[in-house]
């Protein structure tokens, strides 16, 4: 279960040239598009494609975005509801 | 009659090295990779500005250079920007053209236009002025100088960065100079915009 979601952070942190991160600095819960880590609709959009490629999983509604892309643990209930 | 506008600095940075005014400030201790270069660029002028990272390599050379620029001396939101180069976004292009048959990048892709590097010049400084980004096989001296000039003259930017930030996949040659009305040692010609621009080859 964790591991999807060290994963997930992992994932993030290469794809979205997070430099300034590591796995250890994202908690489950954070916010993603807020104050926490900060991301923007570029990230979005990478993580719509790191789904797709990684975990075969298309996002075909852009409303959902919002409320999937809230946290890792979102993204990570997401995949295993939807793998 | 002409106005004279001045040369307030420069900065070139090419073969791994970085000048600013014709004084060398920083070159790697080893030989690095691009990539690892413009990051140890960073790291030396202690930037922190996490989307720097996100960025293709034109627009990071550009904030360097801009940066570098500014330490002194910040630049304010009336100054413009006359860039030029020969390779436009190319990097970015290739990089897209490499994956597109897969899964296009939205980050790489967003780079495919050289003018960005300016975009992104404007959000980091809070610039809000004019820009222009000319595509030229060599860094033209007159054409770069005569169009700042006219900036200048008419009052559409109090303060100009101009010069030529070429970056292509094998080399990149950067040297951007501050131009205003305050008087140095450097009155803004062709001939001293070419004589800056070679300067340290």
């Amino acid at each position: 279960m964790s591991n999807l979601r060290e994963e997930l952070k992992y994932k993030i942190i290469e794809n979205l040239n997070l430099e300034d991160l590591s796995v250890e600095d994202i908690g489950n819960n954070d916010l993603l598009f807020g104050d926490d880590i900060g991301l923007d609709s570029i990230d979005a959009l990478e993580i719509i494609v790191l789904l797709e490629k990684d975990y075969g999983i298309k996002i075909t509604d852009p409303k959902q975005g919002k409320e999937i892309f809230e946290s890792i643990e979102t993204i990570a209930q997401f995949i295993e509801k939807n793998q | 009659m002409k106005e004279n506008f001045y040369i307030q600095g420069s900065v070139i940075i090419r073969n791994d090295q970085v000048f600013k005014n014709g004084d060398k400030i920083f070159q790697p201790d080893i030989n690095v990779d691009r990539k690892d270069f413009l990051k140890a660029v960073y790291t030396f002028l202690e930037i922190s500005y996490p989307k720097f990272h996100k960025m293709d390599d034109l627009c990071k050379l550009g904030i360097l250079a801009t940066e570098i620029l500014q330490q002194n001396k910040p630049i304010n939101s009336q100054t413009g920007l006359v860039f030029q180069n020969k390779s436009g976004s190319l990097v970015s292009d290739f990089n897209h053209q490499q994956i597109i048959n897969d899964f296009a990048s939205p980050a790489i892709f967003v780079y495919t236009l050289p003018n960005i590097v300016m975009g992104e010049v404007c959000i980091m400084y809070q610039l809000n002025s004019e820009n222009f980004f000319f595509i030229n096989p060599h860094f033209d001296c007159n054409f770069v100088y005569h169009y700042t000039q006219n900036l200048l003259e008419n009052k559409s930017s109090q303060e100009i960065v101009c010069g030529w930030v070429e970056v292509n996949l094998e080399s990149y040659d950067i040297f951007l100079c501050r131009v205003n009305k305050e008087k140095s040692r450097h009155i803004f010609t062709p001939e001293n915009l070419k004589k800056a621009y070679h300067n340290n080859e």
